[in-house]
């Protein structure tokens, strides 16, 4: 076993990646699914919430009412009257909606809806999120079509009068029932986010650690005194193949395990053997890593060459997983180059096994399979290259 | 004689380990001074001390007769250095690294160009002026290690075993040029533990071990200080008894019988050889051949540093 | 001087690792962006919301929750030219189901897929039944998409009670045909409001991806400072060791050495920048004078970066260049980089605890960025650039007692 010792000495020398790839990184990865906030109470939906401003130039009772109306389902966020102010409020994001009530709105906006022309419009800014923006874009716009016909109609009303009418009549609500999916997201979702980041962390530190640790041991003249050592050729290679799947059976426990004792919650969502399938995948998953870190290790790459392949590749695989921006946000082009790349496979097999446990067995083996054939495919070419490099005088 | 390096009672500890016990050294213009010691004897730390890379506890070391400073930049400027390893950017072809060395004494580029073409030319490596280290084999390697040390036409070179680890035909090739280079001005400190390398270029040889000089002199001196003086080697049968008188013998140190070859080591006196063969006649022995060898610069440097392993 | 300067230099841009980290990463990180950020740039702001409806009824009630929806929506429209036109404006994607049993079909089927259906709607006696899928991902845009239809369906049924109760209140309205037109129009949802931008450059959610990759990048660009700084000090190589005892002052091979290491990382983010404004089309709105000035800062910060962990004594050249891809992962992750979820994580944190931000070089060089695009006043960015200053200030004072020549007590 003194292949495999000085393996594990070679490794303790380097310690510094695994502890950042794959202990430091899984912190964030727990800190991000910790953050996530699902709010609902299970079976009911309640309305996205959002922060608002508004920059009141009329001082009427039509943008005092329009505050109040918004202030019902969001919070309000004061932001003062200038440029710099504006600027930094939607610049940090501090505002999800921006509205600026011009001067003399009022006025025109009675004026327009009782002789009948186009309603003037008020200027919104909104902030990185658009979609948010649009949402609360719709409650204005409904609150203001409501006070635009009940002006019209009473043309003697006072403002104030309409803007509570309106009022009245904005507050009622749809009814709003939730569907009930399997994919409903839930606690359990929580601990497929987290397999989803560890994507980056453990495909960055396997590879990191198995390209340096057989690329240590490979080095051509270590490893012709290897060669010229009694140790059996298979027997070498056995025990630096141990070496590195030590490696990866150690960031596969640390991860699968990390996330189990970070959330009992979502766990006890999920069946014992939607975990087993869990786990399974995450395994199957480290041997993508593990068969490019040894095909690193064959070309005789540097250290610093495993650790840009490692992280760069790691956050390319974890990027075409889904796990930065979801997937269905993104192009189909993207989305069919994400079906070349193990993330998508992995992602599909954790989201799976966590919701159907049991009835998605078979699918999830599929995965599971896609991404051990992604392994085997990396490390036939590992296979190749090494053999071809070991006719080399080099 | 001008003293060129002149060391007085240095002192270096590494934490209880004390590398350097008091150690003096001075060596004058026109010398090979062979600095001689077993492996951890103190040569690399005496060398990096002079060169003011090393703290030292005690001690004053002046170099052309003024003290020696980190920034003392107008005597660093006459000194070249061969490190023990070789020391240069793979980065950079050979010209490159030779040009980027030579540019630390000499900033003028102009005059640099004659200086880096010598080098290249000095150490034969014309053919690789384009080739990145990476390519080179170990003694071409050792060569520009060594041209980056003297591009800038020292007076004064330290060379840090310059031969380790080279072939045969390389390290002709370098003492050749180390006697060159001393044959026109140079003054050269030289380390080593290979004693025919020493015994053949150096001028005066310090032998040190622990830190401390064991001895200094001459090639010639150094034999004469230690008390072995000849080996003679008589292939003879030789029985048992005669083996008891040759030991009785009043010069002789040693005896030793092994596959019909009877060697003695003697002190020196006059008549080594005839007693020897009297008490073979003695013995009615037949002598087959006979010969004698002076002590050898490796016998009085086991001597002197005594026979057990270093590390 | 010139001469360090110059083979500094060379042997930098001569090491495949570094380069590596300095130059490939960015492009190829930003092309990653580009294939991930230009399909959602190039599409309408918003995707439409994909809904199924159970086909209303021909009652006036149905015929009016049909218009009401066609008016949002860009399906029923059948040439492809005008629903273009609309595709800005389009809130839904409605797909018509017979019956509540085939639409919650419908959405059921699609839930995981890539595109999913957010749920259906049921006109009922005159009011909306709706069905949402709720969050059905942790990015929270089911949540949002689900909102959104809430909101229009809220605003469907107050503008319905609103005309019932005017028609009840007036009822000569009712027979009043163009009256009654007039207030169907004017009840049909209102363009309130117009966007606009109040920043020097429209915020883009994408554009804040680039810029955190800038800063990681730049700060990337310190393994080109730990390189040429362990292969200048005496005690962390040979070749540092031979170089002190050479005749040039120790100050002028520093300075050489910190000016050859800035110029290859501000090359090199530079030829990043450059391919995020020409390749990517990432919008700099023509700033490319700022954007040069934080590039500039940024490299520095990166030399004095690499600079720093170099003098970390006791550990050897792998360890620093895991603690510098340490610093540097860590820190990008608290600038947002790595997705959605980290950026919404990151602007969490930034708005908890502001003090994190001035710590952190990646935020600063991203926050840099981002205020010479949507500032019109100087002030944040030289605000930005003074903090990278400070910093660079502070990492080269760290790394100067090793730095100064000093003699050592091993080598």
């Amino acid at each position: 076993m003194q292949v495999f010792k000085c393996a594990l000495r070679i490794l303790r020398g380097n310690f510094i990646f695994p502890l950042i790839y794959i202990v430091g990184l899984s912190f964030m990865g727990l800190m991000m699914a910790t953050s996530f906030d699902f709010g609902d109470e299970p079976g009911t939906f309640e309305r996205e919430t959002y922060d608002f401003a508004v920059i009141d130039r009329d001082g009427s009772a039509l943008s005092e009412a329009v505050r109040e109306q918004l202030a019902k389902t969001g919070t309000e966020v004061a932001v003062d009257d200038d440029e710099f102010a504006i600027q930094d409020a939607v610049a940090k994001g501090m505002t999800d909606y921006l509205l600026i009530v011009p001067e003399g709105f009022q006025e025109d906006f009675l004026a327009a809806a009782r002789n009948g022309e186009d309603a003037p419009q008020m200027e919104v800014v909104y902030s990185f999120y658009s979609m948010e923006g649009a949402l609360v874009d719709q409650t204005v716009g409904e609150y203001m079509g409501a006070m635009r016909t009940l002006a019209a109609v009473s043309p003697d009303e006072p403002m104030d009068a309409i803007a509570a009418e309106a009022a009245r009549y904005a507050s009622q609500q749809a009814d709003i029932s939730l569907i009930e999916t399997v994919s409903a997201v839930s606690e359990a979702d929580r601990f497929v986010f987290f397999l989803q980041w560890s994507t980056y962390t453990l495909f960055a530190g396997i590879t990191v650690c198995v390209g340096m640790l057989v690329c240590a041991m490979g080095r051509a003249d270590v490893r012709r005194r290897n060669l010229a050592s009694p140790v059996s050729f298979i027997s070498y290679n056995m025990q630096l193949g141990l070496a590195c799947a030590l490696v990866t059976l150690g960031a596969w426990a640390w991860t699968f395990c990390l996330g189990l004792v970070a959330f009992p919650e979502a766990v006890a969502q999920i069946s014992a053997t939607g975990l087993g399938l869990c786990a399974l995948s995450v395994l199957a998953y480290c041997l993508v890593p593990l068969a490019l870190g040894l095909l690193l290790g064959q070309i005789g790459a540097s250290d610093v060459v495993c650790n840009a392949v490692g992280n760069i590749t790691g956050m390319v695989v974890s990027f075409f997983g889904g796990a930065w921006i979801s997937l269905s946000l993104m192009s189909p082009e993207v989305q069919a180059i994400a079906h070349w790349l193990p993330g998508y496979w992995y992602t599909n097999a954790c989201t799976l096994a966590a919701h159907e446990g049991l009835s998605q067995t078979q699918s999830v083996f599929a995965d599971a399979g896609v991404l051990v054939m992604f392994a085997v495919a990396i490390g036939l070419a590992g296979l190749l290259i090494g053999r071809m490099r070991m006719q080399t005088t080099d | 004689m001008e003293k060129i390096v002149s060391v007085e009672n240095l002192v270096k500890r590494y934490g209880s380990l004390l590398a350097l016990d008091h150690l003096n050294m001075e060596i004058e213009r026109g010398e090979i001074f062979g600095l001689l010691g077993p492996n951890g004897s103190g040569k690399t730390t005496a060398i990096h001390c002079i060169l003011q890379l090393l703290t030292y506890d005690k001690g004053e070391i002046r170099l052309f007769g003024q003290p020696m400073t980190q920034t003392s930049y107008d005597l660093k400027r006459r000194i070249g250095v061969v490190p023990q390893n070789v020391a240069v950017f793979n980065e950079l072809t050979v010209h490159e690294n030779i040009d980027y060395f030579c540019g630390l004494y000499i900033p003028e580029s102009a005059k640099r160009k004659a200086c880096v073409a010598d080098a290249i030319r000095f150490v034969g490596l014309e053919d690789y002026a384009r080739t990145r280290p990476k390519k080179l084999s170990g003694g071409l390697l050792r060569r520009l290690n060594i041209a980056c040390g003297i591009a800038h036409k020292p007076e004064l070179v330290f060379f840090d075993e310059p031969t380790v680890a080279v072939d045969p035909q390389s390290r002709a090739s370098i003492l050749s040029g180390i006697q060159q280079m001393n044959a026109e001005g140079s003054t050269i400190v030289y380390t080593s533990h290979y004693m025919e390398e020493v015994e053949e270029i150096c001028t005066r040889i310090m032998i040190m071990d622990k830190g401390r000089t064991l001895a200094c002199g001459t090639n010639e001196e150094l034999k004469r200080l230690v008390a072995a003086g000849e080996k003679i080697v008589i292939e003879a049968d030789v029985p048992e008894g005669a083996l008891m008188r040759i030991q009785a013998l009043p010069h002789a140190l040693s005896v030793g019988y092994e596959d019909g070859q009877l060697s003695v080591t003697c002190e020196n006196a006059e008549h080594n050889v005839s007693d020897v063969l009297e008490e073979l006649a003695r013995a009615h022995v037949r002598a087959g051949r006979i010969w004698a060898e002076p002590p050898t610069l490796n016998d009085v440097f086991l001597e002197i540093t005594g026979r057990e392993l270093r590390d | 001087m010139g001469n360090t300067f110059k083979y500094t230099l060379l042997s930098l841009i001569r090491m495949p690792g570094v380069l590596v980290w300095a130059l490939a990463f960015p492009l190829i990180m930003s092309t990653i962006f580009m294939m991930m950020f230009q399909p959602l740039e190039e599409e309408a702001e918003m995707d439409p919301v994909r809904i199924a409806i159970v086909q209303p009824d021909e009652s006036a009630e149905g015929q009016a929750f049909q218009a009401f929806l066609e008016a949002l929506s860009d399906e029923g429209e059948d040439s492809a030219e005008s629903s273009e036109d609309d595709a800005d404006e389009a809130l839904f994607t409605v797909t018509y189901a017979a019956d509540a049993a085939e639409a919650e079909r419908i959405v059921q089927d699609s839930l995981g897929s890539d595109d999913p259906y957010t749920g259906y709607v049921q006109l009922e006696e005159g009011e909306p039944d709706v069905h949402v899928t709720g969050s059905s991902d942790t990015t929270g845009i089911e949540k949002l998409r689900s909102s959104i239809l809430a909101a229009v369906m809220d605003s469907y049924v107050a503008n319905s009670s609103l005309i019932r109760d005017l028609m009840a209140q007036d009822p000569l309205l009712a027979s009043d045909s163009s009256r009654s037109a007039q207030i169907a129009e004017l009840v049909s949802p209102l363009q309130a409001t117009e966007q606009i931008t109040v920043t020097e450059n429209q915020p883009q959610e994408t554009v804040r991806f680039y810029f955190a990759l800038l800063g990681m990048a730049a700060l990337f660009g310190g393994s080109l400072g730990l390189a040429a700084f362990q292969r200048l000090k005496p005690n962390t190589s040979a070749l540092g060791a031979r170089r002190a005892v050479g005749a040039t002052s120790h100050g002028r091979t520093v300075a050489a050495t910190v000016a050859a290491t800035w110029v290859v990382s501000f090359a090199c983010l530079f030829v990043a920048y450059l391919y995020m404004r020409f390749v990517a089309g990432v919008d700099f709105a023509g700033h490319d004078g700022e954007c040069l000035l934080v590039t500039a800062v940024s490299a520095l910060l990166a030399t004095a970066l690499g600079c720093a962990i170099s003098c970390i004594p006791h550990v050897p050249e792998d360890g620093k260049n895991g603690i510098l891809t340490g610093i540097v992962c860590f820190a990008s992750f608290f600038a947002g980089l790595y997705g959605q979820p980290t950026m919404e994580l990151a602007d969490e944190i930034s708005r908890a605890f502001p003090a994190a931000d001035w710590v952190n070089p990646a935020t600063q060089i991203s926050q840099a960025f981002y205020s010479i695009m949507y500032y019109s006043s100087p002030g944040p960015l030289m605000g930005h650039v003074a903090i990278l200053l400070i910093m660079t200030a502070l990492l080269f004072i760290l790394s100067a007692r090793s730095l100064r020549r000093r003699r050592y007590a091993s080598l």
